[in-house]
């Protein structure tokens, strides 16, 4: 029973940095209708900023972190408006685009700090023991920060005349340009937000697994899993989606094997999305 | 003869009742108008009509035969084609010769693989089909605009060339939904004079508009709908002094009486 | 018109002779290459005609390629038959997943297309007793053509080879040119800019869209044999989702939509990482550099940006009327 409960904690701490990653994308994907797929190489840059301040500056963990999201969220509006901007209007180009920019990201990371893994230090020691159940203090602060991000994000969306205008802008872009609000701008904060999400996860996920410059494509192809069974565009689907990942992964690596996984899972999304395809938190699309 | 009929259709959207037993009969090469205030389920109906929705309940019938539950291309194949309220059907980026083209494809009798191949045959069904859109272009008065892309029409351009797309497939029955939407009178008239051409060629027509006057002028019958409900039926004249006709567009202050020429206080109509 | 037929003439001559112009082998290994990525990228763009992307084009071309292979291993039959089975198989295996998926529409199709291409991918990977697992199929036999009794012609030299893409790139075009030209085009693009519309009129949208899926898949089979028999050797990583997105790619950068459009696309895409190489480890970044330059000032692709420099030539050439401008109402 307790290693049930160990391997379900377990996986509930990763899969809240899933979590992370998948609102980020689909924050990004229901306002802009754009696929971001150099999402994970925001997620790659938060882990390394992170790296350079504790590591270099010599700063606290938690600055650190800070500091790298709002690094990577200035990036995040500097890419958006020189590169993505113009694009916006053909979403296939948007892919192409995005995808460069990931390559890009990428091969820039590796020049600058080769193929090896980095890891961050550790921003609290030890493990926590409650009831026979082991957790490591690292976890707790990764899930601690998540779950604060996270509150905060839903006081963002759901209480302020930004979040209100982000949601309308997501429902019916030219509704919103009707009632005055700035589209551009909610584009520009809102990419912002979602990659933001992503640096953080990754600044996160530094201390517990390490960084590396291709560590964004396996962490964005988990999210795109997530958030195409969930409903792309749903919050709901996100959370529950990149929790639910996490518990399952954590469970079939102690149990199972890794390898039939992968199969089943696309072969889900399939299924899913065959019967509806808006994801199983999704609203009904029309079909044509 | 009735070419057209619905039999005690209904249809719910998650609650709402959209449309409620409704039934109609259309005669043939008549004009039937359907007019009701906004909302009130006639584009649904259209869409039940012509299967781009599912009936709840009820039947359709078309040319004698039980259309219900076909799927929209089959149904527009068999003569009965629709045309939408809203611009935005058009292929935009195509010239207008294009757009009309794009409808004559159901008469093409040469299979796929002969135009893979490129056979003369197909070649030709090619020429004679683009003879008859050229031709149509004339009637509808757009041959001048041939060459030029949809997007570039004024508005009023581009709600006949709407008309011109649903008169390509050569249809039986043509559904107009609003085509009159955003024209100024002047433009109204040419849509009406157009509408009484299209029925002179045989075709039958039912329309939905809100402008009193040219549905007035031009349609045989009406049929009125409010809330999804069929309320009146009749000739203009009949149904226009119709107590409950007149309650529901008193209802609805954004309704232009000036067609409805009774003792009813003069309500301007917002535009 | 006279001057068309003579730029179609000049550039049949100068691709029937176009190897005599390559300096070493490498440089008719770039041209095969590129040939089949020519085909690969019409045939996509085919799929792009009815509005719909396929991200499972790389998977496709692999089923084209493993089936051929292991048919002209295990069954010994001639690998001009083996061939065109691999690209009738991949274009059957299109027009099932079709069936079940074409309904779907945009972004969410494209998500199945994907899903469906890692399986694919995944199943040449673990399936090792009919696939070889991650070493892939060693091997494979040349295409030999035997003329009965007579004599025997082996398609093994490069040059051969370069014919023989020649043919099938030639197919291709035509194909795609007759369907861009009849009336089969025309529904594909009323089904991709309105399919509501194109309903209302009676085109059935669900044929136009598997005839494009199923034959767009049967040549990705047909250059994924094509592949196999030049290369000797086929593995899993050939065909991967990241082959399919060089593909897309390869149709975005060339022009979507256009005949030549992927033409350009795929050649560009064969031959820079080339010029690129002496670059070394900014070769990568540059390449993606290249890319995004492209896509922001050439959004129609090369076939658009090389269209609008022809323009401006012929607008500064001669102060022409603007034909078919906006209508003054």
């Amino acid at each position: 029973m307790n290693i049930l409960l160990q391997v379900g904690i377990n996986g509930l701490t990763i899969g809240l940095l899933y979590v992370l990653m998948a609102l980020g994308l689909t924050l990004i994907f229901g306002v802009m209708d754009i696929i971001n797929f150099a999402h994970g190489e925001f997620y790659m840059l938060g882990a390394f900023f992170t790296y350079i301040a504790t590591v270099k500056f010599q700063m606290s963990f938690f600055t650190s972190l800070a500091i790298a999201i709002a690094v990577v969220a200035i990036l995040a509006i500097l890419i958006e408006r020189i590169v993505f901007r113009p694009l916006l209007h053909s979403p296939l180009n948007v892919l192409i685009v995005s995808l460069a920019v990931s390559i890009f990201l990428q091969h820039l990371s590796q020049l600058s700090f080769g193929p090896d893994n980095y890891k961050i230090p550790s921003p609290a020691l030890g493990v926590f023991v409650l009831g026979g159940l082991y957790f490591p203090k690292e976890r707790l602060v990764a899930a601690g920060v998540s779950i604060l991000l996270l509150f905060g994000l839903y006081l963002l969306i759901f209480h302020t005349k930004f979040g209100r205008a982000m949601r309308a802008v997501a429902q019916d872009p030219e509704s919103a340009a009707l009632q005055g609000v700035k589209i551009s701008r909610i584009y520009m904060y809102s990419f912002s937000i979602g990659c933001g999400l992503a640096a953080a996860a990754g600044g996160l996920i530094g201390p517990i697994f390490s960084a590396n410059a291709f560590m964004g494509t396996l962490a964005v192809v988990k999210a795109f899993v997530v958030i195409i069974l969930a409903g792309l565009g749903s919050i709901r689907g996100a959370i529950i989606g990149g929790l639910a990942l996490g518990v399952v992964e954590s469970f079939s690596s102690t149990f199972l094997g890794t390898q039939y996984c992968d199969m089943i899972g696309f072969a889900l999304i399939i299924l899913v999305l065959i019967v509806k395809p808006s994801g199983l938190f999704g609203t009904a699309i029309e079909k044509a | 003869m009735v070419l057209l009929e619905a039999k005690e259709i209904s249809k719910s959207f998650g609650g709402i009742n959209a449309v409620v037993n409704f039934s109609f009969e259309v005669k043939k090469n008549e004009i039937l108008g359907l007019i009701g205030p906004n909302g009130a389920g006639k584009t649904t109906i259209f869409n039940l009509l012509t299967g781009f929705a599912a009936v709840d309940k009820g039947q359709v019938w078309f040319s004698g035969k039980d259309i219900t539950g076909l799927k929209p291309h089959i149904i527009a194949a068999e003569g009965l084609v629709r045309t939408f309220q809203s611009t935005e059907y058009l292929y935009f980026g195509c010239s207008v010769l294009e757009n009309v083209l794009m409808s004559k494809h159901t008469f093409f009798r040469t299979s796929t693989l002969s135009n893979l191949i490129g056979l003369s045959k197909a070649k030709e069904e090619e020429r004679t089909c683009r003879n008859e859109a050229l031709e149509l272009l004339d009637f509808m008065g757009l041959r001048e605009f041939e060459s030029t892309l949809a997007d570039n029409l004024p508005h009023g351009l581009q709600r006949i060339l709407g008309v011109a797309i649903g008169l390509a497939a050569k249809p039986k029955l043509l559904l107009l939904d609003e085509p009159m939407t955003g024209m100024n009178p002047g433009e109204k008239r040419s849509m009406t004079r157009l509408v009484d051409k299209i029925r002179n060629q045989g075709i039958t027509i039912v329309m939905i508009e809100h402008d009193m006057r040219s549905v007035m002028e031009i349609c045989d019958r009406l049929v009125v709908i409010n809330f999804g409900h069929k309320i009146c039926e009749g000739r203009p004249e009949e149904v226009k002094e119709n107590p409950d006709v007149i309650e529901a567009y008193l209802g609805k202050k954004q309704w232009s009486l000036c067609g409805l020429k009774t003792s009813l206080p003069g309500i301007s109509r917002q535009r | 018109m006279k001057k068309e037929n003579w730029l179609i003439i000049f550039t049949l001559v100068l691709l029937l002779t176009l190897p005599a112009f390559a300096r070493d082998a490498f440089q008719l290994h770039l041209l095969i290459v590129s040939g089949i990525y020519v085909v690969l990228a019409i045939s996509l763009n085919l799929i792009f005609l009815t509005g719909q992307l396929s991200i499972a084009h790389g998977a496709m071309m692999g089923i084209g390629a493993y089936t051929s292979a292991l048919m002209s291993l295990k069954l010994n039959w001639p690998v001009f038959i083996c061939m065109p089975t691999g690209a009738l198989v991949s274009g059957l295996v299109g027009f099932i997943i079709g069936l079940l998926v074409l309904r779907i529409t945009g972004i969410y199709f494209a998500i199945v297309t994907f899903a469906f291409g890692e399986i694919v991918v995944l199943a040449f990977l673990t399936w090792e007793s009919l696939f070889g697992g991650p070493n892939g199929i060693l091997n494979i036999p040349s295409p030999t053509f035997k003329f009965p009794g007579l004599f025997e012609v082996s398609f093994s030299s490069k040059l051969a080879y370069y014919y023989l893409i020649l043919l099938t790139v030639f197919i291709a075009i035509f194909i795609f040119r007759r369907f861009n030209l009849s009336y089969l085009g025309r529904a594909c693009r009323a089904i991709a800019k309105s399919e509501r519309l194109a309903k209302s009129i009676g085109i059935n949208a669900m044929y136009y869209k598997l005839l494009a899926f199923s034959v767009g898949n049967l040549f990705a089979g047909l250059a994924g044999a094509l592949y196999a028999h030049y290369l000797h050797y086929i593995g899993p990583g050939y065909f991967s989702f990241h082959e399919s997105v060089h593909i897309i790619v390869a149709v975005v950068i060339g022009g979507v939509g256009t005949l030549l459009g992927p033409i350009l696309g795929a050649i560009f895409l064969t031959y820079l990482p080339e010029f690129l190489r002496a670059a070394r480890d900014y070769e990568m970044m540059i390449y993606a550099f290249i890319l995004i330059l492209v896509l922001k000032f050439m959004p129609e692709g090369l076939y658009g940006g090389l269209n609008s420099v022809k323009n401006t030539v012929r607008l500064f050439f001669s102060r022409g009327e603007e034909q078919g401008g906006p209508v003054r109402s």
